[in-house]
């Protein structure tokens, strides 16, 4: 059974000032805007109302920051040490989709990916690919041959076919 | 037009093959994305959602509708036979649905929610069809001081109806406001908030957003394990047909069921789970002879709010359809979907785009045969999906995701908002934060914005305008109500005025 912490109130203050910090950013620049005649007609009036809710909304939480109630395994718990683990190696997946897709193309990057993400799920390496190739050429059919929609082919394969 | 030769026309335009198409798929894909458990109705309809945006927006909207079914359908069909709601609206199935299962009877179960679903729906439709030009005439004596109360007013109740922190809920909803200011402003068509890139230039669409929020988060969530999705018994045919008596305990639910889901649908709050429990307390209520038997599978326990579930389903479009505003995260998704596909709803839609609301309400109805003749013969095929190892399962729907958002504007950018809102919506959702008034925040904000920019110009910055005008007056009063009304009731509890009603199931 994987061991989870509880998050406690002061992390939901910390998480809390860290959005009042954006709502405060925002509430700068949108100063910076245009408010118009009559007040609040033009692009900054209404990202200035916004931006000022945002923050007094924001001190309040932060100051009462309520300690989330565990309901289940989705809330008031941080992930176990094994799921923070897997959640990092997603945040690379997805971090590794984005650099390749122009280079590799979706076939290719899809297929990279889900076998990825298959043996993290605990599948052996054959079956992993497999599924992976498999699933990959079908998206690929359905999203260029079916919906008749452009999808990335990859630089490198296009260097590769025509030279 | 009269309502029958619009709903006869809305049927020419529902009965396209391609529309019929789009609906079956829609219902089947949905159901299958409901039945898969971490995935709930927002989290499919999310996932799909990319996809019908590249369809014509009458065959788009269609297909959005039937997944939205669908997925309800999914997640009924793991309450009864996994005890593991696909939605909020299946928790009180999961009681007595399960129950009934586990005495051998699943496939009954399952068959008497279909055709209670069938029915509701089809009730739902009828009234939907007949409130809602009626509820258009009357929106469109709005204007920009009534559009903009009345978006303010959306936003309060779903925040005060989601069950979170009500200032989280609105910090959240805030937050989804401002993002959507971010780029163009669609106004004045001056750029915001960009620090000079092209890519906030481009803002954040509704779709990496949400689905960012909602889908990938829960599949994340869905990581947590490794165990795979939980099994379920095979269900046999044969196994279906209910028996007399149980039909005849079965079908007066289901009317009331109906009944009761399709009014609570038309009030703003959580409508699928409101009705449901309200079903619930109904028919416990109403039953002489088994109320005994109430939380270990009684046929009523489960007839009446599958079928009120469904109907709200329906009758929750009202609201979105006429006067453009969404009073719950699956609605607004829809509305997110239809303004993307360049329609504006709101009171003008029935005029001037009556083949979308007509073709949706038709198609309302091919989605609900569709649910009935496919599904239940397909129930074998969605116990075998929960077989399919959960490997291949995460990582297909992650990439269906990442390419379906690729596809809306070729963008990388859209990609980056994506991951950051799926992280984002995980942690925060972990520490309470709730993520529908974001959504929600996102889709009224151009709405509000437009609004009250009008309202000004109107007015030349008076803000008694607000007041001055009856509906406009109501509307304020009615925020005002939502404001305060839960902190007189805590006072009110707090001295010991009254107790706590709400009926256990």
């Amino acid at each position: 059974m994987e061991q989870s912490r509880r998050i406690t109130r002061g992390q939901v203050r910390i998480a809390s000032a860290i959005l009042t910090l954006f709502g405060a950013l925002y509430t700068w620049q949108a100063t910076r805007l245009p408010i118009g005649d009559p007040v609040g007609s033009e692009a900054g009036g209404t990202p200035m109302v916004i931006g000022v809710l945002w923050v007094l909304f924001g001190l309040y939480v932060t100051l009462r920051a309520p300690a989330p109630a565990v309901q289940d395994d989705e809330v008031g718990t941080w992930p176990s040490r094994a799921m923070a683990g897997r959640l990092v190696a997603v945040a690379a997946l997805c971090g590794a989709y984005i650099v390749l897709l122009p280079w590799l193309g979706t076939i290719a990057t899809s297929f990279l990916f889900m076998t990825a993400m298959a043996r993290m799920c605990g599948a052996p390496w054959l079956r992993a690919m497999a599924a992976s190739i498999v699933l990959a050429v079908a998206f690929w059919t359905l999203f260029v041959n079916v919906l008749d929609l452009s999808l990335p082919t990859g630089a490198f394969f296009n260097a590769l076919r025509w030279g | 037009m009269d309502l029958l030769s619009a709903m006869a026309s809305g049927f020419v335009v529902a009965l396209q093959p391609e529309n019929i198409l789009a609906a079956l798929v829609g219902a089947l894909v949905g159901t299958a994305t409901g039945v898969l458990p971490g995935l709930g109705v927002l989290g499919a309809m999310a996932i799909l959602m990319p996809i019908t945006l590249h369809l014509a927006p009458v065959t788009g909207i269609i297909m959005l509708a039937g997944i939205y079914y669908g997925a309800m359908y999914g997640g009924s069909t793991t309450a009864i036979l996994l005890k593991i709601p696909g939605e909020s609206g299946s928790i009180v199935t999961t009681i007595d649905g399960y129950e009934f299962a586990r005495r051998g009877r699943a496939g009954a179960a399952l068959m008497i929610c279909a055709v209670g679903s069938f029915i509701a729906g089809t009730v739902s439709i009828l009234g939907l069809s007949l409130f809602l030009p009626f509820l258009s005439d009357a929106a469109l004596s709005f204007s920009s001081p009534e559009f903009c109360a009345l978006a303010v007013l959306g936003a309060l109740t779903l925040i005060r109806i989601t069950g979170g922190d009500a200032m989280m809920g609105m910090m959240m909803l805030l937050v989804g406001m401002a993002l959507a200011t971010i780029g163009v402003d669609a106004v004045g068509g001056s750029t915001r908030f960009t620090f000079g890139t092209e890519s906030l230039a481009l803002g954040f669409d509704l779709v990496p957003v949400a689905l960012g929020l909602y889908g990938m988060s829960e599949l994340l969530q869905v990581l947590q394990t490794r165990k795979g999705f939980p099994k379920a018994e095979s269900v046999r045919i044969r196994d279906m047909v209910p028996t007399r008596a149980e039909w005849r305990r079965a079908w007066p639910a289901i009317v009331r069921g109906s009944g009761i889901g399709f009014f609570v649908g038309l009030l703003p709050g959580p409508g699928s789970l409101t009705s449901t429990f309200a079903s619930y307390a109904v028919e416990k209520g109403l039953a002489r002879a088994h109320r005994r038997e109430f939380g270990k599978g009684a046929v009523e326990g489960f007839a009446g709010p599958e079928a009120a579930n469904n109907a709200v389903a329906t009758s929750a479009l009202v609201p979105v359809i006429s006067l453009g505003i969404p009073f719950t995260p699956n609605v607004a998704l829809l509305l997110g979907a239809l303004i993307v596909q360049g329609i504006q709803p709101g009171p003008l839609l029935l005029t001037q785009r009556p083949d979308i609301v007509w073709g949706l309400l038709a198609s309302m109805y091919i989605g609900n045969v569709a649910l009935l003749v496919l599904n239940l013969p397909l129930v074998g095929l969605w116990v075998r999906l929960l077989r399919v190892p959960q490997y291949i399962l995460v990582g297909a729907i992650f990439v269906v995701s990442i390419i379906g958002v690729y596809t809306l504007r070729s963008s990388m950018w859209d990609l980056v908002v994506l991951f950051s809102c799926g992280f984002a919506g995980f942690f925060l959702r972990r520490m309470g934060f709730d993520m529908a008034p974001l959504v929600l925040g996102l889709v009224l904000g151009p709405i509000f914005e437009k609004s009250l920019r009008e309202t000004l110009f109107l007015s030349g910055g008076d803000l008694s305008i607000f007041v001055t005008r009856p509906i406009s007056a109501v509307l304020v009063a009615l925020c005002a109500v939502a404001l305060a009304a839960p902190v007189v009731f805590s006072w009110v509890k707090r001295r010991g005025g009254w107790t706590k009603t709400v009926p256990a199931p």
